[in-house]
């Protein structure tokens, strides 16, 4: 079954891989990642201190780095396809392949390069027959896809998407309802970002939108995640992912992923790559703090 | 023009008053976060044994010559050559001013990559290291008691 199934998924990248605009080629081929080889290498050492906090490293390992002028690929090992699924099974997400898109998106965080370059490899070290799993997680058709397993289908958790009409005093279709409330969050989290600007050099707020969700790029902050770190902060590197997703019922939900870095400097900020990941050092705490106060923002403007 | 003693006392003290201040600037930087745990950390421990050798010598002749030297006022004193005295400001003074420079332009305004500072600070021990060694070993002889 999941050999069959992977092999449908391979036959749909290839066909994706095809659909590649000429404009996206044209920005790859002014790209060298190997020209960062170095900066990559060390960021793998971030990438595991990452797993051991999770305390993933027992089942998951990593293998190697491929870096290539236009790709970087990440292969990891995993015992086999049982604990492919416990890892699933023990992750605090509703959604079947957050696991595989949180770590995609810690790699590309941690690595900061574009998430089209970036490919993350999952295979087995189990050759036994039903252990064996292969995983690859890409950015295909703007957004992070899991091709592998289909864990949707297993275990007694029904996770089939049903779109149900809206109530009837609702005129509105629920996409617009939706598109309108991306709306305002795009506008509520943005005008609150250009609000928080540092003095010395311009924050930059860059905002990418796909169908349902939201990503907010922003850079040189201080005080914003750190918040009481009083009269002198580090800089702060913000992405902010927020997801809408409606369930079986067409309840509305939320989902949001923050990553934070911070960088020394006092009155320039560090580059891209200088800055560090929060989670893996003192300022982890500060994370769920933050989401929670972006959480409270938003159901203030979506209340009124 | 001064005297060996004096041209002696004034680059010890330079030495020994700069590499406190190195120190100094090195913690407010890190309270400013100019430079976080890491760097900060790091930092210490690329200067703290450099800078030992160079404390190491001056206290070496400080304890050698600790007892109060009579100096005979009707006698002309010795004095560096001007050569000397000029090799040695300039070697002193430009190496402890080029670290206080890319430290500083690291921590304020972010001029380079953390690894691109780190090779700096290491090239300009090197560079100056070597030759500020021979200029502190023969300014400060142990064998002058």
């Amino acid at each position: 079954m999941s050999k069959s199934y992977f092999s449908i998924c391979t036959v749909v990248f290839f066909f994706h891989l095809g659909g590649v605009t000429m404009q996206s080629q044209e920005r790859i081929a002014n790209i060298d990642l190997t020209e960062d080889r170095e900066f990559f290498e060390e960021q793998l050492s971030a990438l595991y201190a990452y797993y051991e906090l999770q305390g993933t490293t027992e089942i998951l390992r990593i293998k190697d780095l491929e870096i290539e002028k236009a790709s970087l690929t990440l292969n990891l090992m995993i015992g086999g396809l049982s604990d492919w699924i416990a890892v699933h099974e023990s992750y605090d997400k509703e959604e079947p392949n957050a696991y595989g898109k949180d770590l995609f998106e810690k790699f590309v965080h941690l690595m900061e390069v574009p998430e089209d370059l970036a490919t993350i490899w999952i295979r087995s070290m189990s050759n036994e027959p039903n252990e064996e799993v292969t995983v690859m997680i890409a950015y295909r058709d703007d957004a992070v896809r899991v091709f592998g397993p289909d864990l949707s289908l297993r275990g007694s958790v029904e996770r089939t998407y049903v779109i149900t009409k809206p109530p009837s005093i609702v005129t509105a279709s629920i996409e617009e309802v939706d598109e309108n409330i991306l709306e305002l969050i795009r506008t509520t989290i943005s005008d609150y970002y250009v609000s928080r600007n540092v003095d010395w050099e311009d924050g930059c707020c860059l905002i990418d939108e796909d169908a349902n969700s939201l990503t907010f790029y922003v850079r040189n902050l201080k005080g914003e995640i750190i918040h009481d770190c009083g009269l002198f902060c580090p800089f702060e590197y913000i992405v902010l992912n927020i997801r809408l997703n409606r369930d079986t019922s067409d309840n509305l939900r939320l989902t949001y992923n923050l990553q934070g870095k911070y960088g020394s400097g006092i009155f320039i900020a560090p580059r891209k790559s200088g800055y560090k990941d929060m989670e893996l050092n003192k300022y982890k705490s500060y994370l769920p703090d933050y989401i929670v106060r972006i959480k409270n923002l938003i159901k203030d403007v979506l209340k009124n | 023009m001064g005297t060996e003693a004096q041209f002696r006392l004034h680059i010890g003290n330079f030495i020994f008053y700069s590499i406190l201040g190195l120190f100094v600037l090195l913690i407010v930087l890190y309270v400013m976060v100019g430079l976080d745990d890491e760097e900060f950390i790091e930092l210490l421990k690329i200067f703290t044994p450099i800078k030992a050798v160079y404390v190491t010598g001056l206290i070496k002749y400080v304890i050698a010559n600790k007892k109060e030297i009579k100096i005979d006022r009707r006698r002309k004193q010795p004095s560096f050559s001007p050569l000397y005295r000029n090799v040695t400001k300039f070697m002193i003074y430009s190496h402890i001013l080029s670290l206080f420079t890319v430290i500083l332009g690291y921590a304020l305004f972010n001029f380079v990559e953390w690894n691109v500072l780190k090779n700096l600070i290491i090239g300009i021990e090197t560079f100056f290291g070597s030759y500020i060694g021979l200029l502190v070993t023969s300014l400060f002889p142990l064998s002058e008691t």
